[in-house]
């Protein structure tokens, strides 16, 4: 398929799911119910308890990872429900469709970051002396999450016992993702250069990139 | 056949030289000849990954089910493999820095890959159609070794790690005496010979058991 | 005996144990490979 038009398809899928989740917001209600809901109890438990930043940022995306979990799968799994798998891929490219879809489940999860992090640095009382570069992590790891996560979607919505495999198969390949969006969150919170954190910040971008790439071709195949 | 038996003694003078003819390293004492064990099981691990992930990218192009199988039996092997190599690194690690396990870059990378295999049968395990299992199981697969450059050969290279490199990549040169390196390299052959033996075995027993089937059926 | 040399002798042993099972299975599996060529 033609680049141009590739693109095209994948916005147009990215369109049509953005709108249906405006129209019904379940996808999105169901990340943020179980984000507030980690967020409240950790908070309710030890938010009075002044915390080492390594600890904060490991508790942050624990809860992010999680709260991913339990609704990035629904990128593919909600077509299978609803019947529209066929068609969407007769329709267009397989990789119009994962593009698309990883556009979407980005997006839903930035939107729910967006909420929650902050929500995080109040309850928490947490100043973070490198903002943006939480956010860059914020950012980048969520884009991880979605790469890794549309396409492990894609899997287990071929397979009939879901639930816990999505978890089972994101966990190793979201692992490295994590622990360095962990490190880089708690540096972030505690203040250090810029420089030292631009080879986290690459490896996150180019970890994410060549899962995107891989997903790209084997789609194809599922 | 002869080179089975050729195969065993070979594996048995290995391990006798890894006792009596290293000699004990400064610093680590007699632990060190562990190297001998640890290193070729964790290349024997990657090596066998690696022969999944290519059996899975050629069931993907063929359709062939004995891809499948051999992409299966071989990760099943790396498994075993990256299991012992855990293990002989942990007593390592006991004698070297003075605990089994503490999150190391190395040791952190060797259990992502356990896990990376761990799920890939779990999702085998989940599928009932045997052909939607190895279309699945083979985008799997190929998706989880793509991580194995980056968790071998990058993390520990960028974040400071207490696992010794014992191939200066730089220098081009080994960091090993002669004696040490003679032994080792004969491991390395020994453990792989040892794993075609058992991939062979697997497969033939596994071809075997379809063909029983087959007939079963008919 | 020293404890390399006891370490040793395990070692050896499990060895030995692992290569007579696995020629075991072997012959098994030849036999059986005869048998459905027929």
């Amino acid at each position: 398929m033609q680049f141009c038009s590739l693109i095209k398809a994948a916005w147009t899928v990215f369109r049509k799911d953005l709108r249906c989740e405006f129209r019904t917001p379940l996808n999105f209600s169901i990340l943020m119910i179980f984000a507030v809901t980690v967020l409240m109890v950790v908070s309710f438990a030890v938010g009075g308890i002044a915390l080492d930043p390594t600890l904060l940022a490991a508790l942050l995306w624990v809860m992010l990872f999680f709260t991913a979990m339990t609704g990035v799968a629904r990128a593919y799994v909600q077509e299978e429900e609803t019947g529209t798998a066929l068609v969407l891929r007769l329709a267009t490219d397989s990789a119009a469709i994962y593009i698309g879809k990883v556009l979407y489940s980005f997006v839903l999860l930035v939107g729910v970051a967006i909420v929650v992090v902050p929500l995080y640095l109040v309850l928490f009382s947490v100043a973070p002396a490198m903002p943006l570069a939480l956010a860059a992590t914020v950012v980048l790891g969520c884009l991880g999450i979605a790469v890794t996560g549309t396409t492990f979607s894609a899997i287990v919505a071929q397979v009939t016992a879901q639930g816990s495999l999505m978890t089972v198969l994101s966990f190793p390949v979201m692992l490295p993702l994590l622990w360095i969006a962990i490190s880089t969150t708690s540096t972030a919170f505690a203040g250090s250069n810029l420089v030292a954190l631009a080879p986290d910040l690459a490896f996150m971008f180019f970890y994410s990139g060549m899962t995107f790439v891989a997903s790209l071709v084997l789609v194809e195949y599922l | 056949m002869i080179w089975k038996y050729a195969m065993g003694l070979f594996m048995a003078a290995v391990i006798i030289a890894s006792f009596l003819l290293v000699p004990p390293t400064q610093g680590l004492g007699d632990m060190g000849r562990i190297i001998v064990y640890h290193v070729p099981t964790a290349w024997v691990a990657v090596l066998a990954y690696l022969m999944s992930m290519v059996h899975s990218v050629a069931f993907l192009r063929t359709g062939d089910m004995l891809r499948d199988r051999k992409a299966a039996i071989a990760a099943g092997l790396g498994t075993l493999f990256c299991v012992l190599a855990t293990v002989t690194g942990a007593i390592w690690a006991r004698g070297a820095w003075g605990m089994f396990w503490n999150w190391d870059p190395r040791q952190t990378s060797v259990f992502l890959l356990l896990m990376l295999y761990v799920a890939y049968f779990a999702l085998r395990a989940s599928v009932q159609d045997p052909d939607r299992r190895a279309k699945l199981a083979a985008v799997y697969a190929i998706l989880a070794f793509l991580t194995v450059p980056f968790l071998v050969f990058v993390v520990p290279r960028v974040y400071p790690t207490l696992h010794p490199n014992l191939i200066n990549v730089t220098e081009r040169r080994y960091e090993m005496d002669s004696i040490i390196r003679l032994v080792f390299l004969s491991s390395v052959v020994a453990f792989t010979g040892l794993y075609l033996w058992m991939f062979d075995l697997r497969l033939r027993a596994e071809n075997i058991l379809d063909q029983l089937e087959r007939e079963r059926g008919n | 005996m020293s404890e390399l040399q006891f370490v040793l002798s395990v070692t050896l042993a499990v060895w030995i144990g692992v290569f007579v099972y696995l020629l075991h299975l072997d012959s098994r599996l030849r036999g059986a490979e005869r048998r459905e060529k027929v």
